[in-house]
């Protein structure tokens, strides 16, 4: 018996029609001539003064917004507020105390300190209140 | 089970075209022709691959206006992407992948529409016009048009485009064994329909 293979290997496969060359090599070579006279976006952009101006124009637009959105941002580290404070009317001592977290405040003393104080000096079974408690 | 004509010895015939089978030295040097800009390259290119990528969308579409159409589109594929053909390791196998993507896309687009039958494809051909050898040729397109088409590409990749099971994977994108056993499994396919009386 004749494997397939031996059979496949006795035949050819068929051949392009003849017409299809000049289509073919026309449609690539006219791809390839616009792709050729079309430069790419970068070198374009770098070739035309409209766009090398409108470029820098973004460019220093978003150094100047950057500059002028982290200035206020600087001043509201620094003051150790909110900037929801900031950007109220005025300080209201309510929302002051609501947006201001114990553990930011300045002279809030380190839970884990206070707490080893407290254990150490606390008699065995009692119950020792927080330092929060004596703070209220 | 009485054997048909075409199980006969036959001679062996129809080398496959040397330029295709140029090493790969050569693909990568008319590759960097073409990413050069150099359209004349583009006529080599045609001449080294267009009978294999036509035979590959035949056997994958079933249609030569298909095959042609993807022939030509393969071709214009290489001229919009000729800024990457410098990074191409496998030319070989890069254009039969995009040849064959081509082709699937084809047959996706008209699974839509009526088409005109498989069988009448004509997936080889004789050498010579023998008029026996056509006929043999005929029955065994008919053969070959009742297998499925990922069992049909990998017989063609690996009889008529002389492609290793690991080519053959890395253009149909499966692994090597998978293309071997695709491979084992249509030839075995192939015998039962050769054997079979009808």
């Amino acid at each position: 018996m004749t494997s397939p293979e031996r059979l496949l290997e006795s035949f050819g496969v068929p051949r392009p029609p003849d017409s299809l060359r000049a289509r073919s090599l026309a449609a690539a070579a006219a791809t390839m001539a616009g792709s050729a006279s079309r430069p790419g976006l970068w070198v374009r952009m770098w070739q035309t003064r409209a766009a090398r101006l409108a470029w820098a124009a973004a460019v220093a637009g978003l150094v100047l917004a950057h500059v002028v959105l982290s200035v206020p941002a600087r001043s509201t580290t620094a003051h150790g507020g909110s900037a929801l404070l900031l950007a109220g009317a005025g300080p209201d001592p309510e929302l002051a105390a609501t947006v201001t977290l114990p553990r930011l405040r300045s002279n809030r003393l380190p839970q884990l300190d206070v707490s080893l104080k407290t254990v150490s000096a606390a008699p065995a079974g009692g119950i020792t209140p927080r330092s929060d408690d004596h703070d209220a | 089970m009485g054997a048909m004509p075409i199980l006969r010895e036959l001679p062996s015939a129809d080398a496959a075209a040397p330029s295709f089978d140029m090493p790969r030295a050569g693909w990568l040097e008319l590759f960097a022709t073409l990413a050069d800009g150099d359209s004349a390259a583009l006529e080599k290119l045609y001449d080294a691959a267009a009978q294999r990528l036509y035979a590959l969308a035949l056997w994958l579409t079933g249609s030569p206006e298909d095959a042609a159409d993807v022939v030509a589109e393969t071709m214009v594929r290489v001229a919009q992407q000729r800024s990457q053909l410098r990074g191409v390791r496998d030319p070989r196998a890069w254009l039969l992948t995009v040849s064959r993507r081509l082709s699937l896309d084809v047959v996706r687009r008209r699974s839509r529409r009526p088409s005109e039958p498989l069988e009448a494809a004509e997936f080889v051909t004789a050498p010579h016009h023998d008029a026996d050898r056509a006929l043999d040729a005929q029955r065994v397109s008919t053969l070959l048009a009742a297998l499925p088409v990922h069992h049909r590409e990998v017989v063609f990749l690996h009889h008529f485009a002389d492609c290793s099971f690991a080519e053959i994977g890395q253009v149909v994108g499966v692994p090597t064994f998978t293309a071997a056993s695709r491979y084992r499994l249509a030839i075995r396919r192939l015998r039962r329909l050769l054997e079979s009386p009808s």
